[in-house]
């Protein structure tokens, strides 16, 4: 399977705002306030970033207008 | 607090509701087409997304949610949102070309190894995963029976005993999958879905009206003052470790959302266009949330009006809260939520139920009998035997519930972890030529043997889950590929199909 360039970039930007999100001893135990900071500082960026990859991905793959898509049982 | 003739009556009520949607589908599809498999389908998105998501709620979102954010916290909750957020990409690279392989085989896969096979060419393989995926089916189904005969049993203050729910839940559940089949399953989760989605948000409102006066700063105050620990990491019962943080939101993003059998088949074989396929995508995150976010709000609430909990009973606590202050601010609406818990708590576990009941049978007659004992049954036997397996599966399921671990939690985390091993070799198959199928083997068995060690020997399952024998098994996929080789043919028939079904469903403008 082919991948483009721009799924790469998508890939890495998810993989490393997850990373962050993730980065043992952030946010110290027992406070809440910095807690919420980091929740906020990396779990928007993620979804953003997902949301806007997906959009531009989507756009790089473009469906095509195809009647048959699925020959499954229907 | 409810009497056993409710319960019962209650039961009865949704058990027609089950067999006329059954009823209904299966007389729709008699007209378009006869000799329909019952493990087989293709849906629109409205029912693809619900089904989807009716699926991954099980008995989530009234039993071990709300227990588990008693028990985690805020910090619980944002370790399940940054999971969340990666459904859409894992899709795009993986189920999404998961379904346009199917499509382009003519929509013929019925279980999760069929796919696998047709890219390792291994019988030996595919007999392996079937029995992984079989062995994750029984925990999830049992702990769906257990959820919805521990609320018989709270609601009706055991006038109903857990065994006879178990009993009678499991039959309910059988009889319905034997009936209806897949399509149905997936129609009645769409109808219930949405109302059952309404039913846990009128829990949280009910429940801060009568808690703290519709005052959601006061819930938050109250909690704030008495168990701060909610509000931070790691948790009022310090159990969202940093490990934990990574290792469970982890599992659940590639276990629970892909890799479970039942899940699985809904993201990559019943999407009726690729139209939909991505609409499961842009939709599954924002309403997961929105639902998750419910079930967190209930674990909150209980919390600030009871801290003392028992590990077990607080997967209890919404029929807790009900029982201990609705019945007292107004003993009718108490009486009318404890049933609406039940029916719900009812209704989206036995949807996944029958999920996982429908495609474990298929797992037993196509990977076990069909391709591995090669027993050839005729066509027009096929819907009976499918029935048969279906009932010894779910009694199967019903004789492990009579006996249950502590949480719902663990039954259903175990499933998810036992899976996640497999998820490497999905990935390296679709994208890495020289991935082989004695790596794909070795890795089956190495990250399966891991997951074991991990929850019975290093007593570490609670923290990590699936994660280590997911590693694991990449590692063992890498090194035995480059170690071994297998005959170019088997596999350039998959790659060619890639490349056919990549033209035909894509513009790639680029």
């Amino acid at each position: 399977m082919r991948v483009t360039k721009t799924e790469k970039i998508w890939l890495v930007v998810v993989t490393v705002l997850y990373i962050l999100y993730n980065f043992p001893g952030l946010p110290a135990y027992d406070e809440p306030v910095p807690m919420l900071i980091h929740g906020g500082l990396t779990l928007i960026p993620l979804w953003i970033a997902v949301y806007v990859g997906m959009h531009k991905v989507y756009k790089v793959y473009k469906l095509r207008d195809s009647k048959t898509d699925s020959e499954g049982d229907k | 607090m409810l009497s056993s003739t409710t319960i019962w009556i209650t039961f009865a009520i949704y058990m027609c509701f089950l067999l006329g949607v059954a009823y209904y589908v299966t007389q729709k599809e008699k007209q378009q087409k006869e000799g329909k498999s019952l493990l087989k389908t293709s849906v629109a998105w409205p029912i693809l997304v619900m089904t989807y998501i009716a699926s991954l709620m099980s008995t989530w979102v009234f039993f071990a949610g709300p227990g588990a954010y008693y028990r985690g916290g805020m910090g619980y909750w944002l370790s399940e949102i940054s999971y969340i957020a990666l459904f859409p990409i894992i899709a795009h690279f993986t189920m999404n070309k998961v379904w346009m392989i199917n499509q382009e085989k003519g929509g013929n896969y019925v279980t999760p190894a069929d796919f696998y096979f047709e890219r390792f060419k291994s019988p030996a393989l595919r007999t392996i995963l079937g029995l992984i995926f079989l062995a994750a089916s029984f925990p999830y189904i049992s702990s769906v029976l257990v959820a919805i005969s521990q609320a018989a049993e709270y609601a009706t203050g055991g006038a109903i005993s857990y065994q006879m729910a178990v009993i009678v839940v499991g039959m309910i559940m059988t009889i319905f999958v034997c009936v209806g089949g897949v399509k149905s399953a997936a129609t009645a989760d769409t109808v219930q879905g949405l109302l059952f989605i309404g039913l846990l948000w009128f829990i949280v409102i009910a429940c801060l009206i009568v808690g703290f006066g519709g005052s959601f700063t006061t819930a938050v105050d109250t909690l704030w003052t008495n168990s701060p620990g909610f509000f931070s990491y790691p948790g009022p019962s310090g159990w969202v470790t940093y490990g934990s943080r990574f290792g469970y939101p982890f599992s659940c993003a590639i276990g629970w959302t892909i890799m479970l059998p039942h899940v699985f088949v809904r993201a990559g074989y019943f999407g009726d266009n690729l139209k939909s396929q991505r609409k499961l995508s842009y939709i599954t995150p924002v309403l997961q949330t929105f639902v998750w976010t419910g079930t967190m709000l209930i674990g909150l609430i209980g919390l600030a009006l009871v801290s003392n909990l028992a590990a077990s009973d607080t997967e209890l606590i919404i029929p807790y809260m009900i029982n201990n202050f609705v019945t007292a601010f107004n003993p009718t609406l108490a009486v009318m939520m404890m049933i609406g818990f039940f029916v719900g708590a009812t209704a989206v576990g036995l949807s996944t139920a029958n999920a996982f009941l429908t495609v474990a049978s298929g797992i037993v007659s196509s990977d076990l009998i069909k391709n591995t004992f090669k027993i050839n049954v005729p066509a027009e036997k096929e819907t009976f035997v499918n029935r048969i397996i279906i009932a010894v599966l779910g009694i199967g399921s019903l004789l492990i519930a009579i006996n249950p671990p502590d949480l719902i939690f663990t039954l259903i985390m175990f499933s998810i972890s036992i899976v996640m091993p497999l998820f490497p070799i999905l990935v390296l198959g679709l994208y890495w030529k020289k991935a082989t199928k004695q790596a794909a083997i070795v890795s089956t068995l190495v990250g399966t043997v891991l997951v074991l060690l991990t929850y019975f020997v290093w007593n570490l399952g609670g923290t990590w889950y699936g994660a280590i024998g997911l590693f694991g098994s990449a590692i063992a996929m890498v090194v035995v590929s480059l170690f071994t080789q297998q005959d170019e043919s088997d596999s350039k028939e998959f790659y060619e199909i890639c490349t056919r079904a990549n033209n035909r469903f894509y513009d790639v403008q680029e």
